[in-house]
Formats: C-alpha cells, sequence, structure tokens
C-alpha cells in the first residue's frame, strides 16, 4: 500500500523536474507554411488577406477605366486601416504586401503616406542647407495622389464550452480624392474553429 | 532510508515562504512612490512556474505604474496567453495538490482577475492615446465576460464587470459608436445598482442620459430621470463645444491572504487539521477623494472594489476548496499511519511532522491591485485649468494632494488621468493648495 503510494509520488515529483529542461530548438521553415498554434491572427491570415486583395484589386475595372481615361498610371495614397477585431492586429504587413505588389506590376504608383512624408520633407530642408546645388530636390514637387486606400477589420468571436468560433472580415476600400467615389471595395473573410484540450 | 528521502522532498518542497509573506518589501515601496525599485524586487523574486500567472501580472502593474505602459502590454498580453493555456486541467498538478498542497498547484487567476488584466491593458492603451487598441482590449473584456456567463454554471457568481462596463463605453463612445456604449453604460448601471442602488456613480447617471438624449431614446431619457431625480437639460448634456477631463485614483492595495488552521471532523472519525486561506483587507485612512479642476471641486466616485471581489470569489471556491483540503488531510494521515506500521514510531513521526510542514494554504492572488477604483469625470468648456487631486481622512482631514499637470482642453478632446495612492507609513506631508 505505502509502496505503491510512494512510487506514485516519485514519478510524479521526477516528472515535474523533468519538466523544468527544456532546450530551445529552431527550426527554418518557408513563409507560405501554415503553422496555426494559438489560433490568433497570425502570418497565415495576413497572407490569405493581401493575396486576395492583390488578385482582386489588379483585375477590376477602376485600374483600366483609370488608365484609359487619364493616359497615365492611377497615384495611390495608404489611408489608415482601423484594426476594429478582438486581436491586436498589425495591419501593416498585408498593407506592405500590397503595396509592393501593386508597385512592381507597374500600373498603379505610390505615394508615402502622410508619416512617412514628414521625414522626406525633414531631409528635402536639411538638402536644402547641406547639399550640393545640383543635388538638391526642391519642395513643391511631390506628387499628388488619386486614391486613398482605408480600411477596417472585423470581427465576430463566439464560443461555447471548449469550441471556440472566430471569424475575421478585412474590408479594404479606394476612394477617390477628387470627388469621394468609391471606386473599388475588397473584401477577405476568415473563419476557424478552435478546440481546445480540457487537459493539459 | 527511501521513506527518509521522502520526507525530505516534501520538507524541501515547503521550504519556501508563502506567497503572500514576500510582498512586503513591495508594499513598502509602493507605499514610498518607487515602483521601479519595486518592479526590480519583483523581477529578481524567483518565480516558479506555478506562479508564472502572477509575476507576470504583478510586474505588468509595476510596469504601468513606472509609466512602461507599452512595456506593460507586452506582459500582459503574455500574462493573457498564460491565463488561457492553465484554463485547461493539468493532471499531474491536481495530484500534487492532493498529496502535498495548494501551492503545486498554477495559478490560473481568478475571474474577476482575468477581466481586470483586459482593463488595465485598456488604460495602458489609453495613456498611449492609441484607443483602437484600447477597443480592443474591451471587445477582449467583453467576450471574457460572455464565456463566463456561459459557464456559470461552474462554481462562479461572477458574471458582470460594472467598472469593465463602464470603461467600455467611454472607449466606444470616444470612437463615436454610439449604441455600443450605450449598451455598455446600460449593463454597468444595472451592475452597479443590482449590488447597491446608492453606489451608482453620479457621472454614470449623466452618461446614460446624454448617450440616451444622443440616440433619441426619449422614454429611457424620461425614466432615467425620474429614476434619478435629476433634470439636465439637452445644452448641459451636449458635448459639442466642450472637453473631457477623466481621473482615476487606484487607491490602495488588494487584499491579502493569510494562513488560517481550522480541525475539521472527516469522515474517518479524526479532526483532521487543514490549512485555510482567509482575505486580510488593508487598512487605508482615505474616506474620499476630491478632484479639484480650476475653480470647480468633484468628488471622485468608487468604480471598482477589488477587495470585495476578491472575497467574493474565494467565497465560491470555498466548497470545493474545503473538500480538497480534507481529502488531502485524510490522504496525508493514512500515509503516516502506513509507514508508522511498516517502519516503526519514527518513520510515522517523520512523516507526520512532513505532512504538517507542507499543509499550508494557497495564500496567492494578485497583490499589486488596488483596493478600489474611484473615478471623476467633468465636461469642461475649452481652457486652462489647474488641477489637482486632494484625499481627505475622516472628520475631513486631509491626507495628501497628489498634483495633476495643467489640462488644456480643447474641444472634443478627452484627457485621461491616472493616479496611484498606497497608504505610507509615515505621516504624510500636508501642502496647502496654491
Amino acid at each position: 500500500m505505502l509502496n505503491k503510494m510512494m512510487q506514485i509520488v516519485m514519478v510524479g515529483l521526477l516528472m515535474v523536474g523533468l519538466s523544468a529542461c527544456k532546450s530551445t530548438t529552431v527550426s527554418r521553415v518557408d513563409t507560405d507554411t501554415v503553422q496555426d498554434l494559438s489560433g490568433n491572427w497570425n502570418d497565415t491570415d495576413s497572407r490569405l488577406v493581401s493575396s486576395r486583395m492583390v488578385a482582386d484589386l489588379m483585375t477590376q475595372s477602376w485600374l483600366g477605366k483609370y488608365q484609359v481615361a487619364n493616359g497615365k498610371n492611377p497615384v495611390v495614397i495608404v489611408g489608415e486601416v482601423r484594426n476594429l477585431s478582438h486581436e491586436h492586429i498589425n495591419t501593416r504587413t498585408f498593407i506592405s504586401d500590397l503595396e509592393m505588389a501593386l508597385i512592381n506590376s507597374g500600373e498603379v504608383e505610390f505615394v508615402a503616406s502622410s508619416q512617412e512624408r514628414q521625414d522626406i520633407r525633414d531631409e528635402r530642408a536639411d538638402q536644402m542647407d547641406n547639399a550640393t546645388l545640383a543635388t538638391q530636390n526642391l519642395a513643391g514637387k511631390e506628387l499628388g495622389a488619386d486614391y486613398m486606400l482605408k480600411g477596417q477589420i472585423n470581427s465576430i468571436f463566439d464560443a461555447a464550452k471548449d469550441t471556440q468560433v472566430k471569424y475575421y472580415q478585412v474590408d479594404l476600400t479606394l476612394i477617390s480624392l477628387a470627388d469621394n467615389r468609391k471606386v473599388w471595395i475588397g473584401q477577405k473573410k476568415i473563419k476557424k474553429v478552435l478546440e481546445s484540450g480540457m487537459f493539459r | 532510508m527511501k521513506n527518509i528521502c521522502l520526507c525530505l522532498l516534501l520538507v524541501g518542497f515547503s521550504g519556501c515562504a508563502s506567497y503572500s509573506n514576500s510582498f512586503q518589501r513591495v508594499e513598502f515601496l509602493l507605499s514610498q512612490q518607487q515602483p521601479e525599485e519595486a518592479l526590480v524586487e519583483v523581477e529578481k523574486r524567483a518565480n516558479s512556474s506555478s506562479d508564472k500567472l502572477l509575476y507576470l501580472m504583478d510586474k505588468a502593474m509595476l510596469q504601468r505604474m513606472s509609466g512602461q505602459y507599452e512595456a506593460s502590454n507586452t506582459t500582459f498580453e503574455a500574462a493573457k496567453k498564460l491565463g488561457d493555456k492553465l484554463t485547461a486541467t493539468s493532471i499531474l498538478e491536481q495530484a500534487g495538490a492532493i498529496t502535498l498542497n495548494d501551492s503545486i498547484m498554477s495559478y490560473e487567476g481568478e475571474d474577476f482577475e482575468r477581466v481586470a488584466v483586459h482593463m488595465y491593458s485598456a488604460l495602458n492603451y489609453i495613456a498611449l492615446n492609441q484607443w483602437d487598441e484600447a477597443r480592443v482590449e474591451a471587445l477582449q473584456a467583453d467576450f471574457l465576460l460572455q464565456k463566463l456567463r456561459e459557464d456559470a454554471d461552474k462554481d462562479t457568481v461572477f458574471a458582470e464587470d460594472a467598472f469593465a462596463r463602464y470603461l467600455m463605453g467611454m472607449i466606444y463612445e470616444h470612437g463615436q459608436e454610439w449604441s455600443d456604449a450605450m449598451i455598455s453604460y446600460r449593463k454597468a448601471l444595472l451592475s452597479y445598482q443590482t449590488r447597491n442602488k446608492s453606489e451608482v456613480p453620479t457621472f454614470l447617471k449623466y452618461d446614460v442620459l446624454r448617450m440616451a438624449t444622443r440616440l433619441g431614446l426619449i422614454d429611457e431619457v424620461s425614466r432615467y430621470k425620474q429614476e434619478f431625480g435629476i433634470s439636465p437639460s439637452t445644452s448641459d448634456l451636449s458635448m459639442r463645444d466642450k472637453g473631457e477631463v477623466i481621473v482615476l485614483l487606484h487607491h490602495s492595495l488588494s487584499p491579502i491572504k493569510r494562513d488560517e488552521n481550522v480541525f475539521v471532523l472527516g469522515d474517518d472519525g479524526i479532526e483532521h487539521r487543514i490549512a485555510f486561506p482567509v482575505f486580510e483587507s488593508r487598512s487605508s485612512p482615505m474616506a474620499y477623494a476630491q478632484l479639484v479642476i480650476g475653480d470647480e471641486r468633484i468628488n471622485l466616485d468608487k468604480v471598482n472594489d477589488f477587495d470585495v471581489a476578491a472575497r467574493e470569489s474565494l467565497e465560491t471556491h470555498k466548497p470545493a476548496m474545503m473538500a480538497r483540503l480534507l481529502a488531502r488531510a485524510i490522504v496525508k494521515h493514512n500515509m503516516a499511519e502506513a509507514m508508522r506500521k511498516e517502519s516503526g514510531e519514527l518513520a510515522g513521526f517523520m512523516m507526520n511532522m512532513a505532512a504538517m510542514a507542507t499543509e499550508t494554504a494557497d495564500t496567492r492572488s494578485w497583490l499589486t491591485l488596488p483596493k478600489d477604483i474611484y473615478l471623476a469625470r467633468v465636461a469642461l468648456p475649452e481652457g486652462k485649468y489647474p488641477a489637482s487631486l486632494q484625499l481627505f481622512g475622516a472628520n475631513e482631514m486631509p491626507l495628501a494632494i497628489l498634483p495633476l499637470p495643467e489640462v488644456e482642453v480643447v474641444r472634443g478632446g478627452k484627457y485621461v488621468f491616472e493616479k496611484i495612492w498606497v497608504k505610507s507609513p509615515l505621516p504624510a506631508v500636508v501642502t496647502k493648495p496654491q
């Protein structure tokens, strides 16, 4: 009776002791690998959003219409993407993906956002004082944007017992700065079901 | 030999001083307004894996007291993640709790503490002027409260948190989400009312009236006016040309758990000694606080009482805890008896000693939380206002003056200030207001 009990206690204590030693292992994986750990918003979600948005933005009619009417590429500025979801989400990841794909396509041009611009202007002012006349970039020659890209992330979470459903909806809108027209709306919906274990 | 080994091992486990005892130095430093030093103290305290959650919550709290809001949020995020993981039951820890003591179980956090994590994280984001991120915390708190309500059949009564609701309302209102704000204020109001009618904060009455007016809920407006016995005009309620100053006072510290020995008669007919945790409130000389802003003096209202929440939470765990503690006492007793029979009186005696030594109550709780939170919210026309917070003891005796920065109110602006006050063991130096 006693020995049995003691064995159990000993094994228990041993396990407590052992669980303390764990060494870190690192393995590099392709960034396209889907790896869901906690069920929170992660790189895969960000990638799904950007690939969907890029494909949509490039194929819709607004781009062709603008190019035909104006004989040049549209200039876009990135506005605020509001995170109205249940999680702290970095929206910069898919927005940069989007910017990169569009700039590389050669069909759309981007201008620096309002935060980025300040740095550039400071540098330009600095050039006026310090750079040689031939290499100075003058103020007042900035390119005005035709469209602003705005958006928001919303979410609906639901849970009962050990099951949780997470639904995210990312909406991006391209608004004409000339007349407030919305020329394009892109949407990506993501739904996940999480099952959590009873024991750890 | 093996038996002695086991005894020593058991004693070894009890070697760590109880959690609440090791908090004295932190408390002292907080009373001296030295949260940075307290943070260093907590960081160097060895944190066993079972206390990890507490360590994170204490650390995040001290980081925010030291003004490190971003770092504090990172720590709160880690605490949230760990808390989620700990909701699952560990069989190993349960076995440990049956044979040793409750402190071997990972601290999972009380329900009210888990809500408080979101509240303080939201306040951090507000301090950083990131209201959208604060809104994320509001949604998470809402989701957590909803989950707690669903699981309400378990041993909990905590299903609503008036202050968390109020904070959510404030965040929604800032984002001009009027109907969401109304719903949150309404829930806060209901929650305060179910507790104690006299405890509805004055500003909340005006907040629900303002929201209801804005949303055109005429019936509700007249009902509230009648209920509260106030009838502000629409222009009084309008925020059109005003800004808002909101001041929070985190007063004193949450109650601390102490060991109490109780003798309980088990099914085996033997009286067993069990160690039970009981809460001890912190005494504080503060009776009330006033916000002095411009020419106005506004009393702060108590919006949250962690002292009460902690006691209620412990009360709900009592039956299950009592059963577990008694079961453990019986197991230990039987082990000692078996050892006595098998290896003689001495071994039995040693086992008994080891059992006694390991029988300590689980005195862990989130100690850096305040005892309660006071709040004042005031709408002011544009202009510059000198401001301070004045604390009073019994008989209107001035206790302390906490300076606030001069507020430059701009139309539509929201200015949130937080102050922490923990009773100093030395008499406070009181200076006359300028």
